[in-house]
């Protein structure tokens, strides 16, 4: 994938000004220095929280599974080489910690389907806040249909999950999903096919509202 | 959930790159026209997209988010290492053990019995000079100091003297 904003050189060929930046970063939190890794951490926190609360449909979670995320790309440090750029890397990280949470709360809780997902406060950066010309019945059904794309992303397994959100918010092609989900283009698009024909299922009636 | 995925017909596998814009304008077309149906299904999965694309909260509480890491992460204090000397604790505690045990043997051995005696004579004079059995006196030696104890008297005399 790359969201990252690939900015000039900074005078090495072939490596982005952004990128030669987080690899000098990532240098000095390799030998320890969490001022360094504090830095990474400011610049990435908003992305990783946002792809696994679309991931969680719940910002506390994603709270806690983006901060066991950090964590744990701080411990595996020393195995980044620097072979993809650190965003990549670290969005495997991500990915799998969700990942592998989400498929623990599939076994304990089975098909969850919350009906207790209420409107969630919107921070005022948030792009999703309502526009202050929206009528209150259009902020209603916007609200409506917001708990019914939760409730029918939360009826799809976690794999069906990861694919939605990795290709239809998070824009990665197929062959960056397949990396960070460890499996083949084949099977990306496989589950890419089944988990959109699910939420077309439950999500048949408000289209037209969309 | 592993690995092993349904494997898509030829059909499936055009729709999911058809949905995902994957063809060329002209494969795209030639879709279209041969499946007419799937432009309203790409509509729909636009829309889809869309309202999906919508939602993206801000990361509240930022700073305190990465304290949390940061002290997570931190490494924890080192334990004060034990230095090995050649004289640790136990053996200055035996040692001090055996010097009291010492000091206190030449106390009783030679200090004891003068107190004794002394103390022996004091409380036979007081006896005889005050007359009262519940004044008792004792003399104790050491360091070439002698202290006099007497208990039983609420005040001395104020013209007594000791000789």
């Amino acid at each position: 994938m790359n969201n990252e904003p690939h900015n000039t050189s900074n005078g090495e060929p072939g490596i982005p000004a952004e990128s030669a930046n987080d690899l000098a970063l990532v240098a000095s939190a390799q030998s320890g220095d969490t001022v360094a890794f504090d830095t990474l951490i400011t610049k990435y926190r908003q992305r990783c929280f946002a792809m696994i609360y679309h991931m969680t449909r719940n910002e506390e979670d994603a709270w806690d599974l983006a901060q066991d995320g950090f964590v744990k790309a701080w411990k595996s440090l020393a195995n980044f080489r620097g072979q993809s750029g650190f965003y990549t890397w670290l969005y495997r990280i991500m990915t799998n910690v969700t990942l592998d949470w989400l498929r623990k709360k599939h076994i304990r809780g089975g098909q969850e389907f919350d009906d207790t997902i209420g409107l969630r406060k919107i921070e005022p950066a948030a792009t999703t806040a309502p526009k202050p010309t929206m009528e209150p019945a259009a902020r209603m059904a916007d609200a409506e249909i917001r708990q019914r794309i939760d409730a029918a992303i939360e009826k799809l397994s976690p794999e069906h999950r990861a694919v939605i959100v990795l290709r239809e918010i998070e824009g990665l092609e197929y062959q960056e999903i397949a990396d960070a989900l460890g499996c083949s283009i084949g099977t990306v698009m496989s589950r890419l096919f089944y988990a959109r024909k699910k939420l077309q299922t439950l999500l048949q009636d408000i289209y037209e509202q969309l | 959930m592993n690995n092993s995925e349904p494997t898509l017909t030829k059909l499936e596998e055009t729709l999911t790159a058809y949905l995902d814009g994957k063809l060329s304008p002209a494969e795209a077309a030639v879709f279209e026209a041969a499946h007419p149906e799937v432009a309203a299904e790409r509509r729909q999965h636009e829309q889809l997209r869309a309202a999906l694309a919508k939602e993206a909260p801000a990361l509240s509480h930022g700073d305190f988010f990465n304290h949390q890491i940061l002290r997570e992460i931190s490494p924890a204090p080192a334990p004060l290492a034990v230095k090995r000397t050649a004289f640790p604790l136990w053996r200055l505690a035996v040692g001090a053990a055996a010097c009291l045990l010492a000091a206190a043997g030449i106390f009783f051995t030679f200090v004891g019995p003068q107190k004794s005696r002394n103390s022996d004579y004091f409380a036979q004079v007081l006896s005889v000079k005050a007359g009262d059995p519940d004044i008792t006196a004792q003399l104790v030696e050491a360091g070439g100091v002698a202290v006099v104890w007497i208990d039983g008297l609420d005040a001395l005399p104020t013209n007594y003297v000791l000789e």
